[in-house]
């Protein structure tokens, strides 16, 4: 942790290597009870458990999904990324996740989505990027600089999909792949990813 | 009627939840659509959309009277919502060259008498989404938009 700390700090533009996931043994020792019981239940398939149209039990998913997303930065991500950097991100989450507004037949966030999603933001030390979500609880991350767009789903184990839209000198190109978090960098190059990535604080 | 065919200058909108809306880079802010807006869940044979033509009147009216009959129905239209509209034909063309021969057809349901299913519409396309997100149905406004 303190090695990849140092890194960061030396070379604040350029990917190097991914923070340990650290998950096992920081969630055994670090979650109390409730949470863990989050976790349980997060794990069930939805169909298992879902009453058609209960709002209490959608609500629930959801604020576990919140937690777990929390408790997933915080562990992986504590002195790598500011408190105040923190804190948007989690206000972001917040109205994502929101019961309100989420769509019931979609699956809430998956644990998986959520430690693919920080671990990348910390190896492309990407600015915060808009947030979205698929109909099966994988994150999406978005960066616009114009109308250059940069799409990712963050899906368990480090793997994404990405595509990619740019205007260039004969119109609307477009591309997309499936990758782990460790290439993106290379695949995105012929992009010039950090018109996306590039410092906001 | 049910099963013809939506002819190329109509409109279709879809409803697109928060979670499908784009934002602005780290913020709530909406700045378009998601190419997961356009994304088929596995449960789903087609697309669903709303047909904008088969209501009456000016075509903000028809705006209206479709995002009422969708507050109306079974489907959950949030007050963060949003909505992608779109022409059938631009929307065919988009699919056709991607190699994907789809049939926009009027199928009303017992709460959307103006309900369209884009069928023989591919899964797990993500290119496509994303260019029907910035191209053919890209034209977007907010649930809050309409009264």
């Amino acid at each position: 942790m303190t090695r990849t700390t140092q890194t960061v700090a030396a070379h604040p533009r350029t990917p190097t290597a991914l923070p340990p996931s650290g998950a096992a043994g920081a969630y055994s020792t670090q979650m109390n009870y409730a949470l863990s019981n989050a976790l349980t239940r997060s794990f069930k398939p939805l169909g298992d458990s879902k009453p058609r149209g209960s709002d209490s039990h959608l609500s629930t998913l959801l604020e576990n999904a919140k937690a777990i997303f929390k408790v997933t930065t915080n562990t992986v991500a504590m002195h790598l990324l500011s408190s105040d950097w923190r804190a948007r991100l989690f206000r972001q989450v917040d109205s994502l996740l929101d019961a309100e507004e989420w769509d019931e037949d979609d699956k809430p966030v998956v644990s998986g989505s959520s430690l693919t999603f920080i671990r990348m933001l910390i190896f492309l030390k990407a600015r915060r990027p808009g947030l979205g979500a698929t109909n099966d609880g994988n994150l999406v991350a978005s960066w616009t600089t114009g109308s250059n767009r940069l799409t990712i789903v963050c899906k368990p184990d480090d793997s994404v999909r990405w595509v990619v839209s740019t205007q260039t000198d004969v119109g609307c190109e477009t591309a997309a792949g499936q990758t782990t978090i460790l290439r993106l960098p290379v695949v995105l190059q012929p992009y010039n990813p950090q018109q996306w990535f590039s410092d906001e604080g | 009627m049910k099963g013809d065919k939506i002819p190329d200058e109509g409109h279709l909108i879809r409803s697109v939840p928060f979670s499908k809306l784009r934002k602005a880079d780290g913020t709530d802010d909406v700045i378009g659509i998601l190419p997961e807006a356009f994304a088929m869940r596995d449960v789903d044979s087609y697309l669903s959309a709303t047909w904008l033509e088969h209501f009456a009147g000016s075509d903000q009216q028809k705006v209206t009277a479709a995002v009422h009959t969708l507050r109306n129905s079974s489907l959950k239209i949030s007050p963060k919502s949003g909505f992608a509209r779109g022409k059938a034909g631009d929307i065919r063309t988009a699919c056709s060259a991607r190699g994907h021969s789809v049939r926009i057809v009027h199928e009303p349901e017992p709460d959307n008498d103006a309900h369209a299913a884009v069928r023989r519409y591919p899964r797990d396309e993500l290119e496509l989404y994303e260019v029907l997100a910035t191209g053919a149905w890209s034209h977007w406004f907010l649930n809050a938009d309409i009264p």
